[in-house]
């Protein structure tokens, strides 16, 4: 059974910091992967911030006693306090990641939040059936 | 008045025992609707030349193949692929206390499966398709139904 509340956070989580570590350890030493409540200007750069949002329940049946799925949706926006590029780049490794576990994408613009910090903004969203894996 | 929620639609081997719908049943599928096990009643025309329109009595009811859709599960999948070609019989349930307090309708024909489109955004379903051989007796009053696991049912004569 799928559960709205099941922590598909931490596995997404979990592979965001191992994939991005792999493929930034030489570039950006310092890249963190974070859950904490949003902050306008993180402690080490580039900072991706990942928050599941949503889990909507879908594809009730009659019996109505179990969640046949959910359509799962995550946020993650990644800081960056050299450049824009930094953060794109972050960021198109993380929909790539995302990709890898069947999420669909939606890139929000990007915006200078404060002055001297960049980021990139995703939505992600995948219907996850009672017996899928992600 | 109720929902649709907890309808029901139960089967077994067809038997023509002498204690008509008592015995096991168990659940055919999970639904997530379930049609009616009845067609439309047509209209004999009756009309005279004399007759400035056409003039109609009640006919009877079609005969209708259900197409019963539910999550594509091996455990459901498997059992109703071994029923294909075995006369059944029917029991429907309506009633969101899953017994069919409201109504219950029996009757026999003949159940198989066969898998739905494959969607992204939507788990997988299947279609049952169940030919239906004879009139659905209404029998909401003459049995009982009961349920431990919501999955095995007993029905018995009403007392």
């Amino acid at each position: 059974m799928a559960e709205v509340f099941q922590d598909y956070e931490s596995e997404v989580v979990t592979r965001l910091t191992y994939y991005l570590g792999k493929e930034y350890s030489a570039r950006f030493p310092d890249l963190q992967v974070v859950t904490d409540d949003l902050i306008t200007r993180p402690s080490k750069w580039p900072t991706v911030w990942c928050r599941a949002i949503q889990n909507v329940e879908r594809d009730r049946d009659l019996e109505a006693d179990r969640i046949n799925g959910v359509m799962s949706t995550f946020q993650i926006e990644v800081y960056d306090n050299a450049s824009q590029e930094n953060a794109k780049d972050v960021g198109n490794s993380v929909t790539a990641i995302m990709k890898s576990m069947a999420f669909d994408g939606i890139q929000l613009p990007e915006k200078d939040t404060v002055s001297g910090v960049w980021r990139v903004i995703g939505r992600y969203r995948r219907y996850i059936a009672a017996d899928d894996a992600l | 008045m109720a929902s649709g929620l907890k309808s029901r639609i139960l089967y077994r081997e067809h038997t023509a025992s002498t204690t008509g719908w008592a015995g096991t049943w168990n659940m055919l599928i999970r639904p997530k609707t379930l049609p009616s096990p009845m067609g439309e009643r047509n209209q004999i025309d009756v009309s005279t030349l004399e007759d400035e329109q056409e003039v109609t009595e009640p006919g009877r009811r079609a005969s209708v193949t259900m197409s019963v859709q539910g999550a594509m599960e091996k455990e459901y999948l498997d059992d109703i692929d071994e029923l294909a070609d075995k006369k059944l019989d029917f029991l429907v349930l309506y009633g969101t206390e899953g017994l069919g307090s409201i109504a219950k309708y029996g009757f026999s024909g003949f159940a198989d499966v066969a898998p739905d489109e494959a969607d992204a955004d939507e788990h997988l379903t299947m279609t049952v398709n169940i030919a239906v051989s004879t009139v659905p007796e209404k029998i909401t009053d003459e049995i009982t139904v009961t349920t431990t696991d919501n999955k095995t049912f007993t029905v018995a004569a009403a007392g």
